[in-house]
């Protein structure tokens, strides 16, 4: 009897830790989702909410008509912009993805291998970025890239060259800023899986044959593979659909999707096919997400 | 000195020292090992017996000293460029790797041709019967075959020397002593110089042929296992080597070779240590509780020891193939005793609060200045 208790017990405590998030998710997650996918069925009308209703009811009939409009999407196949913009958002956030890896596996070790009593100071000083809005970091980085901005005066100064480059409102200058943004969490999910590498693995490879540096590419590398993965989503990911950065200091000149769909949204009222930009980004984005809570679950498993 | 190749000093360690910034861990050791031999390290945790070791296998260079391995002074070397190889108390298999892969990864680095290392890595594997596993990743195997792997993965390298550290510390006792003897099978057929730590005296007095006792940076007394049970060179090695009975005595007089020691009021012992001692002096008496027998104060034995002494017993208990005894004395003298069960055995009535004598060997006694 008292065991039956308990059973029920337990089960109903495992339902209420579980409920929150479930909840949490379902309330900003999925209920927000369908309206998007809703409102990417539907037509765009100048009323308020501007776009047709998907379901009418017949009152006379006594049924309930829906109508699906597939021409958002066919829309945005037709419209090479579109696929312009997924393409310009992927190179971009590949690239960056890459060039965050380059510049943060050398970061991470170093914090991974420093003194334990370091270490905190380290990811702090690696976090402090944050304790400042990102849009100020931006305008800071239009102070330094524009072409009377610190950079190239200092170019100018030390004679590299004549007249000031061109960097502000370039390609050049997202990646530059993206970089810079998003470095961190490159960063941080390696420094995980590097601080907990046990380095006696190296010293067995080393006691074996190999030299440091093919240690390295024998143990350490592949060993952090996981955190690879981790950081390179988390860069990947947002950097798909990032719209301050390059707005502000690429204008014109870089088009990537997180635009598109801003003007799409708000300068052209066009609900429906924002809402259609926004249902195939996710579904493109889904994929590399897949991939991220696979390796998840292989690492904590 | 070109004598490279000589049985007796295979591998020398010259006045060797390693400090820490103020801490010395090695301070002046010198010891020769033997080609062919099973050496153990024996000493508590920061005796220094593991940064010796990491000297020899070369993760750390010597303050001082240095090491010859087969004619070759090896300081200053890398680990990748010596002819020793380690294995480790966590094993340290590389876990991406499959079991064939971190056995033949020291021979691919030492530039082995593929054909080779596989068929040298497969005669490996069945030398330690791990062929059924090659395939498998470190995590799917259990304690008793990941210590294997880590075995094969330095023997297949054929090293001068192999360092052990530890290497049963992560086995439980039933496998310990399985593998304990594969080990030294697989030594002694391929004939290689084993250098083995540990902290279990255990451990070292099976496995070894000799045995150095670490003890503060220092090597305090070297010989086989036999010589530093019977007849060890200080209290230290005494207590730190089995168990021990200790007293605190004053000698009483020289009888020819009997020395008399009085432990307290009640007792006192006839001690043959092959020494004069001088009299008044004050000093530590330790014998070994399997050196000494017990019998039931009315029992018909008469033992013909020079001791025997009257006691009560305090404790028995009982271990299985040995009982030990705590027998007091009187005096505040309690004395251990330990004995085999065998099946004739006629002590088993003997319980706590019995009188009892106990025969008490001269010879089974040491003398240290206390």
């Amino acid at each position: 009897m008292s065991n039956l208790y308990r059973q029920i017990q337990a089960r109903m405590g495992k339902t209420f830790v579980l409920l929150p998030p479930y909840l949490w998710m379902f309330l900003f997650f999925l209920l927000p989702f369908g309206f998007v996918l809703k409102i990417s069925f539907s037509e765009s009308i100048i009323a308020s909410p501007p776009f047709a209703a998907l379901f009418e009811y017949d009152a006379d009939e006594g049924i309930l008509n829906a109508v699906f409009r597939l021409f958002n999407y066919q829309y945005l196949i037709e419209d090479s912009l579109y696929f312009k913009a997924y393409l310009g958002s992927f190179k971009v956030a590949s690239i960056s993805t890459v060039i965050c890896l380059l510049i943060g596996y050398p970061f991470a070790l170093a914090i991974a291998r420093s003194p334990k009593a370091q270490q905190p100071l380290l990811l702090l000083a690696l976090m402090l970025p944050f304790w400042t809005s990102l849009l100020i970091r931006v305008y800071a980085w239009i102070g330094i890239l524009r072409q009377d901005g610190v950079l190239n005066n200092i170019l100018l100064w030390v004679g590299v060259i004549d007249e000031p480059l061109l960097l502000l409102q370039t390609t050049f200058a997202t990646y530059v800023g993206v970089v810079y943004a998003y470095l961190p969490f490159m960063v941080l999910p390696l420094y995980a899986t590097l601080e907990k590498q046990d380095l006696t693995l190296l010293e067995a490879s080393r006691d074996l044959g190999s030299s440091p540096i093919r240690s390295f590419f024998d143990i350490t590398l592949p060993l952090s593979l996981a955190g690879i993965i981790s950081g390179s989503m988390l860069v990947f990911i947002p950097v798909i659909g990032e719209f301050v950065i390059p707005t502000l200091l690429s204008g014109e000149s870089t088009l990537m999707i997180g635009r598109v769909l801003w003007t799409e949204f708000f300068n052209n009222r066009d609900w429906p096919v924002a809402s259609a930009v926004a249902i195939i980004m996710l579904a493109v984005l889904i994929i590399p997400i897949i991939i991220f809570q696979n390796q998840q679950a292989k690492q904590e498993g | 000195m070109m004598n490279s190749g000589t049985q007796s000093d295979f591998i020398r360690i010259e006045n060797i020292v390693k400090k820490f910034g103020e801490v010395t861990a090695v301070n002046n050791i010198s010891l020769n090992i033997h080609q062919g031999e099973v050496f153990c390290l024996l000493g508590g945790s920061g005796s220094g017996k593991s940064t010796l070791l990491r000297m020899l296998a070369g993760f750390d260079d010597p303050t001082e000293g240095r090491v010859i391995i087969d004619g070759d002074d090896i300081s200053g070397k890398p680990p990748e460029r010596l002819p020793v190889n380690m294995m480790f108390q966590s094993y340290a298999l590389f876990p991406h790797m499959t079991v064939e892969k971190n056995i033949g990864y020291g021979l691919r680095r030492d530039g082995v041709s593929k054909a080779e290392t596989k068929q040298r890595v497969d005669e490996i594997l069945e030398l330690v019967k791990l062929t059924p596993f090659a395939s498998r990743k470190p995590s799917q195997l259990s304690g008793g075959q990941r210590q294997r792997v880590a075995l094969a993965r330095c023997i297949v390298k054929r090293p001068k020397v192999l360092m052990l550290d530890e290497p049963l510390g992560a086995l439980d006792k039933k496998l310990r002593e399985e593998t304990q003897q594969e080990l030294l099978k697989i030594q002694r057929d391929l004939g290689l110089t084993f250098i083995v730590v540990t902290h279990d005296q255990e451990e070292a007095m099976t496995m070894a042929d000799r045995i150095g006792i670490m003890d503060m940076g220092q090597i305090v007394q070297v010989g086989p296992p036999r010589e530093l049970y019977e007849n060890p060179n200080s209290m230290f090695i005494a207590d730190f080597v089995g168990s021990l009975n200790k007293f605190k005595g004053v000698v009483q007089g020289q009888e020819g070779d009997i020395t008399v020691v009085r432990l307290s009021e009640e007792v006192s012992l006839k001690i043959h240590t092959g020494f004069e001692h001088n009299t008044g002096d004050e000093v530590m008496l330790t014998t070994r509780p399997e050196k000494l027998e017990i019998f039931a104060a009315d029992s018909d034995a008469k033992p013909t020891t020079q001791n025997i002494v009257d006691g009560t017993v305090a404790f028995v208990s009982y271990m299985g193939e040995q009982t030990n005894y705590s027998v007091d004395l009187g005096g505040g003298v309690i004395v251990r005793i330990a004995e085999q069960n065998h099946h004739m055995s006629t002590k088993v009535s003997i319980a706590a609060g019995d009188k009892v004598k106990v025969a008490w060997p001269a010879r089974a006694s040491h003398l240290f200045s206390a």
